[in-house]
């Protein structure tokens, strides 16, 4: 008896308890599921696998690049700098939840998410939900975020791996969090994009439709963005190799260089000072590239393989998909988003310093673009180009104030370098960590129902098209 | 086999699903095609190696400085066949008709 305990055990430890493994394992079961060939299903196996490990050495990069300056500041000044961007929060997850032997958590996390969607679907009938969130590369970042950042706030300090129990309430809650979101902002989505057929499943849906709601009380639909002239080098924005360098450039050049050249260790007979502060910060750029591959290769595999279950379980649920997909339809508005927002979170940080904030907050280049983006096309369906300058430089002060305010309890962790900055991140989420952290476990329990009364309200509101929408949408997404 | 490469500016989610509607599309239509999706800072790389057709959102066509001979579609939806299907489909029959299905 007790062998047959012990090679389970061992198979639970070694195989299942290793995330690349179990991910790889995930997606050749899905793809055997799905019908396709063994050897089809042992590339998706082994892409998933190399995915997962090239995503470790973007990740492991970017710590061992940022977290000497952290420190250094830190000792010099008492002050810790993070990057609000979703790859610093979701590479702070990641590494942490390895240093306690919980990474692998994050894919149970997922996968619970994941078949709690296609549940709620299912019952749609009850439960008002309509959409399935296909976002693999965000699934993957929001699952680690979430177990990383509940995990520290209740059982962080023993140092103890995450409680089974922890991860199924995670999971339920970040499931319940897709589908009431997604769901959520599906009308505007709708108006935004002229009924093409999808919701947004990304990091600022609740954002979107609170953008979209109170847009039309800012200005007027009439004046769109889209008439207004852009400067042209603003342009260069659409490369995020070029956005990313910059920005960490002009910000962590800046903290570099008043850390001054005595504090780094470089080889002064092959660098300037100056020449050195640009390769390291370049080298964000070039751990975020390698990140980015890693996660690409795993997630494609990952994706095709839950989409193409979804397909097989599911018949006419409106797909949840990246925030991007709707900036065609509004070309303007996110270099509208990225300006007044960058300007909204320059103000923020202004006042961080000046209060002598214990966190001080660094700008990154995808919580700017992609989320003041996305808010601001929401803001200008409804309320035209004023709406869409004042909501994100409002959502730019928001993202800096409430990533700070988490970070005040996260910050210690082992491999803290960030944390998500994205607009429900620093809204919803950094409060209920505040709030887990206050009262425990209860406070994401609580969560589940009460967020499942969101869509009861909305199908009220909407009684005569609510399913009809999904039925038209429905067609839209199968022709 | 025609080469199609679906473009996003960060290359993660949009050109993935991008290249999953396409490649209902293609597969559908019997086009033999295979798809690759990038980011805008990699396409460079990309179309240099023979890609030949590419799939973008409008608002980034200017940024792509497509090569010669390669066909860059500018959409609006990326998730409309509506749209990217006959786009294609003009293309392939003007420049790759041996790729056609039966």
């Amino acid at each position: 008896m007790d062998v047959v305990l012990s090679i389970f055990m061992g198979f639970i430890n070694k195989f299942l308890g290793q995330p690349a493994l179990l991910l790889g394992t995930l997606t050749f079961v899905g793809y055997l599921l799905l019908g396709k060939k063994w050897y089809d299903s042992l590339a998706g196996f082994i892409k998933t696998y190399v995915g997962f490990k090239i995503l470790q050495v973007g990740t492991g990069g970017l710590v061992g690049t940022f977290k000497p300056i952290i420190t250094s500041l830190s000792d010099r000044y008492g002050i810790t700098a993070l990057v609000i961007d979703p790859y610093f929060g979701q590479t702070s997850a990641t590494e942490t939840l390895d240093h306690f032997s919980s990474l692998q958590f994050v894919g149970y996390v997922m996968l619970i998410a994941f078949l709690l969607n296609i549940v709620y679907v299912a019952l749609r009938k009850f439960t008002k939900i309509r959409t399935l969130f296909i976002t693999g590369h965000i699934m993957y970042q929001q699952s680690a975020v979430l177990l990383w950042a509940m995990y520290w706030v209740i059982q962080g300090t023993g140092g103890q791996p995450a409680s089974p129990f922890l991860v199924l309430v995670i999971g339920l809650l970040m499931g319940t969090y897709w589908s009431v979101m997604s769901n959520l902002v599906i009308e505007a989505t709708q108006e935004v994009t002229d009924g093409a057929g999808f919701t947004i499943g990304h990091q600022q849906m609740f954002g979107a439709w609170l953008a979209y709601k109170f847009a039309g009380k800012i200005g007027n639909r009439k004046h769109d963005v889209n008439h207004v002239e852009a400067p042209g080098f603003l342009s260069i924005l659409n490369d995020n190799v070029v956005a990313n360098t910059m920005l960490m450039t002009l910000f962590v050049g800046t903290i570099m260089v008043i850390l001054g050249k005595d504090s780094f260790n470089y080889d002064t007979n092959k660098y300037f000072f100056a020449t050195y502060v640009f390769e390291q910060t370049a080298l964000f750029a070039v751990y975020i590239a390698v990140l980015q591959q890693g996660v690409r290769m795993f997630v494609a595999e990952l994706t095709a393989s839950f989409k193409g279950i979804s397909d097989k379980l599911l018949k006419g649920s409106v797909p949840a998909v990246d925030c991007a997909v709707t900036f065609g339809f509004s070309p303007n508005a996110p270099t509208f988003g990225f300006m007044f927002g960058f300007f909204g979170q320059m103000i923020a940080i202004l006042t961080l310093i000046v209060l002598k904030s214990p966190v001080l907050i660094i700008a990154g280049f995808i919580c700017l673009f992609f989320d003041n983006g996305t808010l601001a096309v929401f803001a200008n369906k409804a309320g035209g180009r004023r709406a869409a300058a004042v909501i994100p430089f409002i959502a730019g002060l928001i993202q800096v104030f409430g990533s700070a305010l988490v970070l005040t309890v996260l910050k210690d962790g082992p491999a803290v370098i960030g944390w998500m900055g994205m607009f429900d991140w620093a809204t919803l989420w950094s409060g209920a960590v505040l709030l887990t952290d206050k009262l425990g476990i209860i406070v994401p329990i609580l969560m589940i129902p009460l967020l499942m009364i969101i869509p009861q309200f909305q199908y009220k509101h909407y009684k005569e098209t609510y399913f009809t929408t999904m039925r038209d949408t429905k067609l839209a997404a199968a022709e | 086999m025609i080469k199609v490469l679906a473009v996003c500016g960060n290359g993660m989610g949009t050109s993935l699903v991008i290249k999953m509607k396409v490649k209902q599309f293609l597969d559908k239509q019997g086009i033999n095609a295979s798809m690759e999706s990038c980011s805008l800072g990699e396409a460079g790389g990309y179309m240099n190696q023979g890609v030949n057709i590419v799939l973008c959102s409008k608002n980034l066509v200017s940024n792509l400085h497509a090569p010669e001979g390669v066909h860059v579609i500018g959409l609006v939806n990326l998730m409309s066949a509506k749209e990217f299907g006959p786009q294609i489909m003009n293309v392939v029959n003007e420049h790759f008709p041996g790729e056609m299905g039966k």
